[in-house]
């Protein structure tokens, strides 16, 4: 799965530490889906769309598909 | 220590390890000793040493598996280290100044009790791990589970392959060699959790 969370939070100017406080998870948690190691589940997956008001296919795409 | 803890994260790697090193060797130490305490006074002076070394271990333990940036200390690992480092003292405490009274009761249900009451802080010690992996969020979850699945398999090959040996009277042991199993179970997955982690860093 490929994401676009890295891109979102810099564009807000946060850092993985204010992001992850936002979403009550570690940095290692934000770092993790940042880089694409880690796929969050779909209650996280939707808490980052709410937090980035973005549809959530506008943030997580399956691998291959981004920017189609 | 929170900022003490993100402090010795951005040290060099060695200087952490060494650190470490000299914490685990000064516990060790203390703890080998505890068997040949007899005064009150000495045992008091071991008391407050393992305590403060179990404290240490925990913050130092941390800072050399983060980066700067993890040295961050969530709710869930407060409340754990509040829980933990408590029961560890019980621990140690019923270890130095009930336990060796076994030595000296004849009474049977007497004796079993105080060779069993150091198995109560223990118990805590589990539960607090059990609420501390569950009130991880989701990803920290994950990098607990392998960590523990790796350390709880290699315990389990060194409890068998040592179960074997002394089977086969290539080794002698006696009960008492259980007891280093919850121990050994810790100490494997302090580095197990560091490797977990490090699998997912970029």
């Amino acid at each position: 799965m490929e994401n676009r969370v890295r891109e979102l939070r810099a564009g807000r100017g946060w850092s993985q530490a204010d992001l992850a406080a936002r979403l009550d998870v570690s940095r290692q948690t934000v770092n993790a889906v940042e880089t694409g190691k880690y796929d969050p589940s779909l209650p996280l997956a939707f808490k980052i769309a709410r937090l980035f008001e973005q549809p959530i296919e506008a943030i997580f795409q399956p691998d291959g598909e981004a920017g189609h | 220590m929170e900022s003490l803890t993100r402090r010795m994260a951005a040290w060099p790697a060695w200087a952490r390890r060494l650190l470490l090193g000299l914490i685990m060797a000064g516990y060790f130490a203390v703890v080998g000793l505890m068997a040949r305490l007899h005064g009150t006074g000495s045992r008091v002076l071991a008391l407050v040493l393992l305590v403060a070394l179990t404290w240490l271990l925990a913050y130092v333990s941390r800072a050399t598996a983060c980066s700067e940036a993890d040295g961050e200390m969530r709710r869930e690992d407060r409340r754990y280290l509040a829980e933990f480092v408590p029961a560890m003292a019980v621990y140690f405490a019923l270890m130095l100044f009930v336990w060796p009274l076994h030595k000296t009761t004849g009474t049977a249900w007497l004796k079993a009790l105080i060779a069993l009451a150091p198995a109560l802080p223990v118990a805590a010690m589990a539960v607090s791990l059990f609420r501390y992996v569950t009130a991880s969020d989701e990803f920290m979850q994950r990098l607990h589970l392998q960590a523990l699945a790796l350390a709880a398999g290699v315990v389990a090959v060194l409890s068998v392959a040592v179960g074997f040996l002394a089977a086969a009277k290539v080794v002698s042991l006696d009960g008492t060699v259980l007891l280093l199993v919850f121990p050994a179970l810790m100490l494997v997955y302090g580095p197990t959790l560091a490797w977990a982690k490090r699998r997912y860093r970029d």
